[in-house]
């Protein structure tokens, strides 16, 4: 039988990039992603993972990670209201956000469409597509009902696939004109 | 033009319908331009949302599992106690319950409070109370009632 700090061990080195995954799709933050899923599972291990039924430690750290994400954004918003006012001051001109969303490649254009989004919706997808939890899972990880996590990730879907098609389009246009 | 079966290809993608409900989606998703499209669609999304994004670099995920063992086990009196939803109710009802039947029943079974707190004292002998015969003031006489008129003073002194 491992010990603790084995089990917790194993533990880590499954959930840790997939935290960090999830963390990132939330926040479109490859910096801030590595901190908060060490947080969370710092936070597991004081908490002694002996004192969670085994199936359920995945959910308890995604719902976890969750918290910090959204407490993190919070906060870097507050610290950068005023970083992006004196920014906004001294370069007037702004770089069109079409244009860099043109610029960046498949994956990233996705990450930047997800954050589009409202927050529930894109847990929601997140947890389903890369995590392939079930809706009931969803549903207890967000602490809502089944029926609204069924609803969230269809219109998840269907606005990232419009949003998707429009982005095309726009491009197409574009190269079509110049 | 968006079909109203859209929703079910999403459900049918997630693998939460019944088996009947999957196959109607199956015929359907056959015939219906716009939900094989939407199904096209949605496979590919999930394509792309999970290879995205790329995993942290190894050294990082050891740095943050060393930081997380290096840390001291936290005092014991730091420790959270938690218990499971239904035993705390159990445990609340079960200490009001406590609270409300137990002084009962130990009222019941007691002996009444002037009992206890006025224990059988042996009997000392009692010394013989004075008697005063009243009889040697009664010769038969009657009482009277004299009614007295109170007569009221005019006020004098008044304050100006």
């Amino acid at each position: 039988m491992p010990s603790e700090s084995e089990a917790f061990t194993l533990i880590f080195h499954e959930l840790f990039p997939k935290l960090c995954r999830f963390v990132e799709g939330l926040l479109n933050d490859s910096g801030s992603a590595p901190d908060i899923a060490q947080e969370t599972l710092l936070r597991l291990y004081r908490f002694g993972i002996e004192r969670i039924p085994p199936p359920e430690i995945r959910f308890w750290a995604f719902r976890v990670a969750r918290n910090l994400a959204l407490n993190a954004k919070a906060r870097s918003a507050n610290r950068n209201r005023l970083l992006e006012a004196l920014t906004r001051l001294f370069q007037p001109a702004q770089a069109n956000p079409e244009t860099e969303l043109e610029q960046a490649d498949s994956a990233a254009l996705l990450v930047r469409l997800l954050q589009t989004l409202p927050e529930d919706q894109r847990a929601a997808l997140l947890l389903r597509e890369q995590e392939e939890m079930k809706y009931s899972e969803i549903a207890a990880v967000l602490g809502v009902s089944e029926s609204k996590v069924k609803v969230d990730v269809f219109r998840a879907r269907q606005a990232l696939r419009t949003k998707w098609h429009e982005h095309h389009r726009t491009t197409e246009r574009r190269k079509y004109m110049n | 033009m968006p079909c109203e079966w859209t929703e079910k290809v999403s459900l049918y993608l997630d693998d939460e319908l019944s088996s009947e409900e999957a196959t109607a989606v199956r015929v359907h998703v056959g015939t219906c331009l716009p939900c094989r499209t939407a199904y096209n669609d949605f496979v590919r999304l999930r394509a792309e949302l999970k290879s995205t994004p790329a995993p942290p670099a190894p050294m990082v995920q050891y740095a943050a599992l060393h930081a997380i063992l290096g840390e001291p086990a936290p005092p014991w009196w730091r420790r959270r106690l938690t218990i499971p939803a239904p035993v705390f109710a159990l445990t609340v009802l079960l200490a009001l319950v406590g609270g409300y039947v137990l002084p009962r029943i130990t009222n019941r079974t007691a002996p009444t409070t002037s009992q206890t707190r006025q224990p059988a004292m042996p009997q000392a002998p009692s010394k013989p109370e004075p008697v005063i015969d009243f009889s040697r003031y009664d010769h038969g006489g009657r009482a009277t009632l004299v009614v007295v008129k109170k007569t009221v003073l005019p006020a004098t002194g008044a304050r100006s």
